[in-house]
C-alpha cells in the first residue's frame, strides 16, 4: 500500500444512523445522528486526503461509504511543486528550461517511482510555507529544486 | 318540475342554500382518508428508488388511490389534500439503516376535516378549462369559427374576439372569459363537479357540434338569470 492510500484507509464514516425531527412545514428531516468528521493531524498530505474525503449512504450496503480522489489529491501535489519551481526559479524564464518541461511533461499518475518524491517534497513545502512565496532566494525553495534536479537526473528516461 | 330547475339545490339543507357553500368531491376524498397513519422503518428505509425521504405526498399517495378510485385529481387537488396533513414526532425518534429499526413514534396526523371555500374557488372549473386544450389548436384555418363565436356569444363579455377570423384568438378570449367567471363567482356556481364540466361542454361543442353540449351550456347561463347559486343541471346527454 502506497502512503496516500495508507492515510486514507485511516479515515472512517458516519454511523448510519438518523435523528429525525418534524420541520415547520409538516415534512421530516432526517440527519446523521453522529457526523463523522475526519480530523487534522497537522501533516499538510493527510490534510489533503482529509480534504478530499466524502461518504454516501449506500442503500445496498445499508452503511456509509467513504470515497476519497487519491488522484486528485496527488494531482495537487505534483501541481504545487511545479509552481513553487516556476515562482521560485533563478531562471529567466523557467517555463523554457528542461527541468519544467519534464516536470509537465511526467504522468501525473500516482504510484510511480516518483510519487514518493513528490509527496515527501509536498510535505517539506507547506511545512516550510514556501507555496505561496515568489521569493527566489529562499533557501527552502532553492533546496527543492536542487532536489528536483536530481529527481529529474535519476528518474529521466 | 322545470327544465332549469336544481335538484341538488332543493335537496341541500337550509343553512348550505343560505351560505351557498361549495359542493366538492374533494371534501368526500379528504373525509375518508384516514385521520392518523402510524409511520414504520419500511416506510423510511432507503430503497432503489427513494434515498431517506418521506413526504405526505408518498404516504398519502396509496390512500387517496384508494378513496378517490377512478378519478384522477389534478396536481392543485393533490397539494391541497396533503396541505391538511403534518408529521408528528413523538420522543426522540431515530433510524438505524443497519439494523432497520425505528425508535420514537412517528404519525401523520390530519390537520383539517374539510376545505374551506376560499381554498376551493380557486380551482372552480380549472379541470374543464383545461380540457378545452391549447388556443393554438385552433390556429388552423378550418377551426370552427361559428360555433366558437356562438360559445362567445353565450359567455359574453368578450365581444370583440368575435369579430376576427382567429380560432387562436377565440379558444383564448373563451378561456379567459371562463377564468374570470369563475374568480369573480359571476354564475355562482357552487358545484365542483358542474363547474368542471362547462369546459368539457364547450370543448364537445367545439370539436364535434354535438348540441347537447350547447344545450347544457345555454340551460346553466340561462340558470344563472335565476340569481340563485346553482348546484346542478339537467343535463342532455
Amino acid at each position: 500500500m502506497s502512503e496516500l492510500n495508507d492515510i486514507a484507509s485511516t479515515l472512517g464514516t458516519s454511523e448510519p444512523i438518523f435523528k429525525i425531527t418534524a420541520e415547520r412545514d409538516g415534512q421530516l428531516n432526517f440527519k446523521v445522528k453522529q457526523q463523522y468528521v475526519p480530523t487534522k493531524t497537522g501533516d499538510p498530505v493527510q490534510a489533503l486526503i482529509v480534504e478530499a474525503w466524502r461518504e454516501s449512504l449506500d442503500v445496498y450496503t445499508k452503511r456509509f461509504e467513504k470515497h476519497i480522489n487519491i488522484e486528485s489529491a496527488y494531482s495537487t501535489i505534483v501541481d504545487t511543486v511545479q509552481k513553487v519551481f516556476v515562482n521560485c526559479s533563478p531562471l529567466k524564464n523557467p517555463k523554457q528550461s528542461t527541468l519544467y518541461k519534464w516536470l509537465n511533461g511526467m504522468p501525473l499518475r500516482y504510484n510511480g517511482p516518483l510519487s514518493p518524491g513528490f509527496i515527501a517534497l509536498y510535505r517539506y513545502i507547506v511545512n516550510c510555507n514556501i507555496q505561496g512565496t515568489g521569493n527566489k532566494n529562499n533557501p527552502h525553495a532553492k533546496n527543492v529544486i536542487a532536489i528536483l534536479e536530481l529527481m529529474k537526473e535519476k528518474y529521466e528516461v | 318540475m322545470g327544465v332549469f330547475d336544481d335538484d341538488k339545490l332543493g335537496q341541500l339543507d337550509w343553512m348550505s342554500q343560505m351560505t351557498e357553500t361549495i359542493d366538492s368531491d374533494l371534501n368526500a376524498t379528504l373525509a375518508k382518508l384516514p385521520d392518523r397513519v402510524a409511520i414504520t422503518a419500511v416506510d423510511i428505509l432507503p430503497t432503489r428508488n427513494s434515498y431517506l425521504s418521506l413526504s405526505v405526498g408518498s404516504i398519502l399517495e396509496d390512500y387517496i388511490e384508494r378513496v378517490s378510485k377512478n378519478v384522477s385529481l389534478s396536481w392543485e387537488e393533490d397539494n391541497l389534500l396533503q396541505a391538511c396533513y403534518a408529521f408528528e414526532v413523538v420522543g426522540d425518534a431515530e433510524i438505524d439503516i443497519k439494523t432497520g429499526v425505528l425508535s420514537g413514534k412517528i404519525t401523520l396526523v390530519k390537520l383539517k376535516q374539510t376545505f374551506s371555500d376560499e381554498e376551493l374557488q380557486p380551482l372552480m372549473g380549472k379541470k374543464g378549462i383545461a380540457a378545452i386544450g391549447r388556443s393554438s389548436d385552433y390556429g388552423h384555418a378550418d377551426a370552427p369559427i361559428d360555433r366558437l363565436n356562438e360559445i362567445l356569444e353565450i359567455l359574453g363579455g368578450r365581444k370583440e374576439a368575435m369579430n376576427g377570423r382567429s380560432g387562436k384568438k377565440k379558444v383564448a378570449a373563451i378561456k379567459e372569459r371562463l377564468v374570470e367567471i369563475f374568480k369573480t363567482n359571476e354564475w355562482r356556481i357552487r358545484d365542483m363537479a358542474l363547474s368542471n364540466k362547462v369546459g368539457f361542454w364547450i370543448k364537445g361543442y367545439i370539436d364535434s357540434g354535438n348540441l347537447c353540449n350547447l344545450v347544457n351550456l345555454t340551460k346553466l347561463k340561462v340558470m344563472t338569470h335565476n340569481n340563485m347559486p346553482i348546484y346542478s343541471v339537467k343535463e342532455e346527454v
